[in-house]
Order: C-alpha cells, then structure tokens, then sequence
C-alpha cells in the first residue's frame, strides 16, 4: 500500500466517522508526511462543511456602488494594467475596417467580467480583452486563453466573439467565438474535443477580418433586372431568354439517370421555346393578369407533356 | 507603477495592483457569512433572513466596515480583519432576525476568555486591552482555511467530470453522507466514500500548485510591511 493508499483509506474511514459509521481513524502508522497530509484534509473536510460552492458573491462594483470608495475603486480599475492600450490607439488599429466603432465597455466592468472595450463592426458586437498579464504572444494559443474568454458569452448573450489581444505594437489577437470553449465530438474521428484554438494569432484588424469573413461571409452582388413599362417595346429578347432556360432543362434532361426523365427533358427544344416566348410577351405587355398566367403556364407543362 | 500622487488619499486595499486582494477578501468574506447564516441558495434563489436581510447584504455591509478600519489602527492583516468582520456582522444580522423569536428567559449570551486573550503585552511592559475587531491567529488561519476551499472548489469545477463533481459538493460543502449521495448517482454509499477519498487528495495536490494556497498568510503580511 503506498502513501496515496493509504491517505485514501484514512479519508473514507474519517468520511464514515462524519456520517456516524464507526470510529475515527487513527494515524498511528501513518509516516510523518502522510500523517501530515492526513490531518489536513481532516481539517479541510471540517471547513467545508456549510459552505456553499454554488454561491458566488457580487462584485465590488455592485457591492460598492453607492459608498464613497466607488470612485476610489474605479480609479483603481482604471489605473490599473488592463487598460493598456488606451482606446485611442484601439480605434487606431480598427481604422481599416470600415464603420467600426469602439467603446469602453462599462457595463463589463461593473459586473466583474473581463472585457476592456466593445467594438461595433457590420453588425456585430465582438467584445476585446487586452491580456497584458501574458508573458508573450505565444500565451494567445493556449487554449486556457480561450477558457478565460469563455465568461465574457456567459454575461452577454449579444457577443458574437471575444478577441483576446496581446498589448504589442499590431496589438495581436485571437478571436474565440462562443463554441471553442466548449466540449464537442469531433468528426469524423468521433473524439471529444476540449476548448481548442480554432484561428491564428493575427494583428487585431486582420483577425476580426478573418472572423467576419467567417460568420459573415460577403455575397456577391444581386444582377439587377430591367422593369418594362406596359406600353413600350420590351427592350429584351424573350426567344433567348426562354431558349436559355429550355436549354438548361434539357440538358439536365439528358444526364438524367431515370430513363422517363431523360427521355422527357431531353426532348424539350426550340417548339417549348418558342411557346414559352409567346407566353412572356403578352405577360409583359399586360395582356395576362396572374390567373391566366398562371393558366397559361399550366397548358404548356400539359403539352410538353 | 502609478505616480505617488495618484495614490494619495487611496484606502490601501484600493490601491493599484490590489485589486486580485480584494477579490479574494470578498470571496472569503462571502464564505464565512455564509457559513455563519447557514443558509445556502436555495434551487438558484438566495434565501434570506427574516426581514429580508441576505448574505449580499451582509457580505456588502462587512465590506465597507473593513474599509471605514482606520488603516492607521490595524493590527495583523486585512484578512484576518476580514473574518472577525464578516464573522461579527453574520452573528449581528441572525441577532436582529430572530430577535423576537429568542427565549426571553435565555438573557444575552455572554462569552468568559481567559485575561491572556483578552490583553496584550505592550511595549512599555504594561498590558493593555486587545482591540475586539483584531480577530488574531484564529482569524488568520480561517482565512487561509476557507480560501483554500475556494481553491478546491474551483479546481474541481475544472478536473472532475459531472458524477464526480456531485459527489463532492454534496459531501465535501454540503455535508452530506455517502449513503445518501450514493444512491442520486447510482452507487452504494461505499463505493461514493471510495471516490470521495480519492477526489480529495487529488485536489488537494493540484491546489498546492497555487502559490497562495499554503502561503497566504505569510504573503499578505508581507505585503502588509
């Protein structure tokens, strides 16, 4: 039996004694260490007992809000490392992105999570921890980094992701969205994964770049259509606009692995073209309102049928 | 490192770079009313006493005490002042709730401490009365005590997956045997011991990691100097 053993069995015989089965535990032929170790988790056990370990106290904030050392406290906030840089130079390094805006992030602060500034960008609402508390930039890729950021999604459900930044000239930065900390099953492997680093350290206007790009990625720009005024010459060529689309079918007819749907669609040419053609001109013209579009659209499906 | 000037007038334990101190005073403060109230949340809600009083109130009352202390009058660490006043104001606050509720014919309770407790050697050779909001050793190793159930706490919120987790609140905090805890998680009451005397030690070696977890008070006080 060696010491882990044997310190193991003194606590489930001293957890026995504490429910009112058997006696104490005697530490008799403990070694000095082990009795040592023993004796403090006795005593460790007797502490616990009426603690709370779910309750958490307010914040000193909220604890000193009305007292006349708020503003002594504050000061001390304020003066303290973690708002190093200044909002200034933050705003300095965001100028690229385009309307971003930077705040001091007060409500943060009074309810004691870590969070210096709120940065406002395309929508989004990301909240910036400066870790100046880190040795080196490499402490951005420990996923204890993103543990740390974890808190800050828990007391606002608005964020859409935490960068964390390393107070350096480019001010280098890992965003952490709200899933990293998080456990999950990785496919295909099937492994449970823990809270991991998921981006590169970048400087801080790249990596909330890179981040958009992630969870909002831009779409191309929607091709404008021409509108047709009632009265004038249509101003487009409805023959090719329906042959196109004839087209398309038919070739999709074609590679069609179902026979009747091969034979159908395929078979689909210049006569459906031309019907369809016919059919959007009077559209376009007025001469059909939705029911006889809709009439119209139906008879044709009928006949190529 | 803030200027001199910006610290002028500042309560020492709102100075800069204290903050983490204070946090940690809070947290131990919170615990000791706690314990004193013995009244737990409750399925998330916070209870309160009769009145209305809560162990927030408390916690925020004991808080500004500790900084109305003249720095000027303690003895010994802000710790230690710490516990005597969260102590104190958890018994004061029990007081006033159950004021009316108390035996008439039970009088105030009176403690009798022996002359050497109750004084303290000066310098001149003479002896002088100890100043009641000094909690001494008492108070100290409470202190260290009850944060290094903080510590544990929070070690196993990290380590310990969820069955293991309950076991220990359960039994660790809330007391409870291992017959009872057992059988909420599917185990005998044998088998819960077993894994609660091998969560704790474990715990236990992990927390040594924290520099403050044996040597708090010895780091406070030389702060304090």
């Amino acid at each position: 039996m060696n010491t882990n053993d044997r310190v193991k069995a003194i606590i489930e015989q001293y957890v026995s004694y504490l429910d009112g089965q058997g006696d104490a535990p005697s530490l008799d032929h403990l070694t000095p260490d082990e009795r040592k170790l023993a004796r403090e988790l006795m005593a460790s056990m007797e502490t616990a007992r009426g603690m709370d370990p779910e309750a958490s106290p307010p914040s000193l904030e909220q604890l000193l809000a009305d007292s006349k050392y708020f503003d002594q406290l504050r000061t001390s906030y304020e003066a303290s490392p973690t708002q190093q840089p200044d909002i200034e130079e933050v705003r300095q390094q965001l100028a690229s992105l385009p309307a971003a805006r930077v705040e001091l992030d007060a409500v943060a602060k009074a309810v004691g999570v870590r969070s210096n500034f709120v940065i406002f960008v395309k929508g989004h609402r990301l909240r910036m921890q400066v870790r100046d508390d880190f040795d080196d930039i490499e402490a951005l890729r420990a996923p204890s980094t993103v543990i740390s950021a974890s808190p800050v999604f828990g007391a606002f459900h608005d964020t859409a992701g935490v960068v964390v930044s390393f107070p350096d000239n480019d001010l280098s930065s890992l965003v952490v969205d709200p899933f990293d900390a998080q456990y999950c099953i990785e496919a295909p492997s099937g492994d449970l994964k823990g809270p991991r680093v998921r981006r590169p350290v970048l400087p801080v206007a790249e990596a909330i770049r890179g981040f958009l790009e992630e969870i909002a990625p831009p779409f191309e720009t929607i091709p404008t259509f021409h509108t047709l005024e009632p009265d004038s010459d249509l101003g487009f060529d409805p023959l090719s606009i329906s042959s196109a689309a004839v087209a398309a079918v038919s070739d999709t007819g074609r590679r069609a692995r179902i026979e009747a749907k091969k034979e159908a669609w395929g078979a689909l040419g210049r006569r459906e073209a031309e019907a369809i053609a016919e059919t959007i001109v009077r559209a376009a013209r007025g001469e059909l309102d939705e029911n006889s579009l809709s009439d119209r659209v139906l008879e044709l499906a009928r006949m190529a049928s | 490192m803030t200027k001199p000037n910006a610290q002028a007038g500042r309560h020492p334990l709102l100075a800069d770079g204290q903050r983490q101190r204070l946090d940690r005073i809070r947290t131990v403060m919170y615990q000791v009313i706690i314990k004193k109230l013995n009244h737990p949340r409750d399925q998330g809600q916070e209870r309160v006493l009769l009145g209305g009083v809560s162990a927030d109130d408390v916690l925020q009352d004991a808080l500004i005490a500790l900084l109305d202390y003249s720095p000027s009058k303690l003895k010994g660490s802000w710790e230690e002042l710490a516990v005597t006043i969260a102590r104190n104001k958890a018994v004061s606050a029990i007081r006033k709730a159950t004021a009316f509720r108390r035996d008439p014919a039970s009088g105030e309770e009176i403690a009798v401490i022996p002359l050497e407790r109750a004084a303290r050697p000066t310098e001149e050779g003479g002896i002088a009365p100890i100043d009641l909001l000094a909690g001494g050793a008492d108070a100290a190793a409470e202190f260290q005590s009850v944060y290094q159930q903080v510590v544990l706490r929070d070690l196993a919120r990290q380590h310990l997956d969820d069955r293991e987790r309950r076991i220990f609140f359960e039994m660790h905090f809330r007391g409870r045997p291992g017959d009872e805890v057992g059988p909420e998680v599917g185990l005998t009451g044998r088998r819960t011991r077993q894994i609660y005397g091998g969560i704790l030690p474990r715990l236990w070696e992990l927390a040594k990691r924290d520099p403050l977890f044996s040597a708090i008070e010895e780091n406070e006080r030389e702060d304090d100097t």
